[in-house]
């Protein structure tokens, strides 16, 4: 790889990196609504679930995004 | 550790779905804060360093990049609806729990009439009517909340009844009964009557609250007149948020200010107005000085003009308020009653109203006035206003519910009603400006104009009763059309 400007490029890692972090920050409240069942409840849990899922796609390419601009830099 | 706010944009109930509005509040936060991530990936795709990447570099990071957006807005937009349908199904929770309410109040109403009518007509049919009914009425009135302070009582091993709010329920149940049981001994209740806690019913709470206070006037009669007395004025940033409103209210502090009034210009000439009221200041029957005495608190449920409110508008006209220019008002317990009988009078351009911890529950106001109103479940002040307006007045009525202590005791033991207390109002403006919640969103985008633009001037208006005829039978202007 051509490393036209390793530190700016340093910079990008660096930044993805905090990306990474700030996935891991975001709230997400529990699946379950603590005494309380319907089928409202249940697709609500569901939905928490998926959404959890998402994060984790969303925090799995950050990483490979971050490991592609550390290898880029110098 | 108290309970997040609960806000209900049907008016009247709280809606018991904490753990629901919880998870949606966090579910907002959530949505913001992806906004975030998304918002900094957009900026790092658009540095300068990025297009200087290797095109064997640039192309999967760009692959990359866009993926992770697309994860984020996937997530966010998901989060999003999220929130919003466990919203709606606490709603749809407290519009059930308001119709359960309703049909509660009714058959306490509809109890309260036949034990009246039953005592009324013992001479003619025996006591065993009165005696059943009056068991029913016993049940509900005495014994349902003396369980409660019992067992309240063991529990946290403190006897505070007047913060326990099944028994402030019981309480607000009587008080609204009390009007049934004399139509019902009188004969006169009818069936709208039981369906419907209307005030300025006879023998309503507004003919109780009258009668008490004409009491007051003939016990003490003296001659006095109103003194205004303006001090502190200076410049004053705009409010932040609604908890700066809250702030800004006068304490109810004797011979300071019980009125503040600030004057805002808008970039289009605009003027604009805050009135901030404080509560009782002196709960004597008839204060000898203070305006803000227990009588203002008995007229104003009367619907009667008392000496407070009138305090209250003279000062408003003095600092210049116009009838076209718009004025929110703020207060807090009868701070709150004047500034809603003031909105309610239609004799200013209100463009909102906020009431902290008011006995306005009842009070209809126009739906061109919103109305955001701050209620803890532990105060008794709001209660007294009675079964708060259904329909579309209470529709209008955005209600801010917290429960201060649950089992847990208050932070400040040494007064009387400590859930009542402002610094505990505070507390709840802030969690309602951190809630996210729809209703209060639509308060805050209706009012907007109050929270943004430059400086403006405030000034501090003390009202205080001196040699002269007492100034509280001035008869009320008709009020305008459009108010119900």
């Amino acid at each position: 790889m051509r490393i036209e400007d390793g530190p700016s490029v340093a910079v990008l890692a660096v930044a993805a990196t905090r990306l990474i972090a700030l996935t891991d920050a975001v709230p997400l409240p529990p699946p379950e609504l603590m005494g309380w069942s319907s089928p409202t409840s249940r697709a609500y849990a569901q939905d928490v679930r998926a959404l959890q899922r998402s994060l984790a796609r969303l925090r799995d390419e950050l990483a490979e995004l971050a490991v592609l601009l550390a290898r880029a830099g110098p | 550790m108290s309970d997040p706010v609960t806000v209900s944009g049907g008016g009247s109930v709280a809606v018991e779905t904490p753990p629901m509005l919880g998870a949606a509040g966090v579910l907002h936060e959530t949505v913001r804060d992806l906004q975030r991530i998304d918002a900094a990936l957009c900026e790092l795709r658009r540095d300068p360093a990025w297009s200087l990447l290797d095109p064997a570099a640039r192309v999967p990071a760009d692959e990359r990049a866009a993926a992770a957006m697309d994860h984020c807005r996937t997530a966010a937009r998901s989060a999003a609806a999220t929130a919003d349908a466990v919203r709606s199904a606490a709603v749809q929770y407290g519009a059930v729990e308001h119709l359960v309410t309703a049909v509660v109040d009714s058959a306490s109403a509809g109890a309260a009439a036949a034990f009246g009518g039953a005592l009324r007509l013992a001479p003619l049919v025996g006591p065993v009517p009165a005696m059943v009914t009056g068991s029913i009425e016993l049940q509900t009135t005495v014994l349902l909340p003396l369980a409660e302070t019992i067992a309240h009582t063991v529990r946290t091993g403190r006897f505070e009844p007047q913060m326990d709010p099944v028994v402030l329920r019981g309480v607000q149940r009587d008080i609204v009964a009390i009007d049934d049981l004399v139509r019902g001994f009188l004969l006169v209740e009818t069936p709208r009557q039981v369906a419907r806690d209307d005030p300025a019913a006879p023998f309503g709470s507004e003919s109780i609250a009258g009668a008490l206070g004409l009491g007051f006037l003939l016990l003490e009669h003296p001659d006095r007149r109103l003194r205004l007395q303006r001090s502190g004025v200076g410049a004053m940033p705009r409010p932040a948020d609604l908890a700066d409103l809250g702030r800004r209210v006068p304490q109810d502090g004797q011979g300071t200010p019980q009125l503040r009034i600030e004057r805002y210009r808008d970039p289009d000439g605009t003027v604009r107005w805050i009135v901030y009221s404080s509560g009782t200041v002196h709960f004597a029957p008839l204060h000898e000085r203070e305006p803000f005495d227990m009588l203002a608190n008995l007229q104003g449920v009367a619907d009667e003009p008392s000496a407070a409110e009138t305090a209250t508008v003279r000062a408003m006209r003095r600092a210049g308020i116009r009838d076209d220019q718009p004025v929110l008002l703020v207060g807090h317990s009868q701070g709150a009653l004047n500034v809603t009988r003031i909105a309610q009078s239609g004799r200013f351009d209100v463009a909102g109203v906020v009431t902290l911890g008011g006995p306005t529950g009842q009070i209809a106001l126009p739906r061109s006035v919103p109305v955001l109103a701050a209620e803890h479940d532990e105060d008794l002040v709001p209660l007294l206003g009675g079964t708060p307006a259904a329909g579309a007045a209470g529709l209008n009525r955005v209600v801010v519910r917290r429960r201060l202590y649950g089992d847990a005791a208050p932070r400040d033991a040494g007064s009387a009603l400590p859930s009542h207390e402002m610094e505990e109002y505070v507390r709840t403006l802030v969690d309602a400006d951190r809630s996210g919640a729809t209703e209060v969103r639509r308060f805050e985008q209706r009012t907007r104009d109050y929270f943004a633009g430059g400086d403006g001037a405030v000034s501090s208006w003390q009202a205080s009763r001196a040699t002269g005829r007492l100034d509280v039978r001035q008869p009320r202007p008709p009020r305008s059309g459009h108010f119900q």
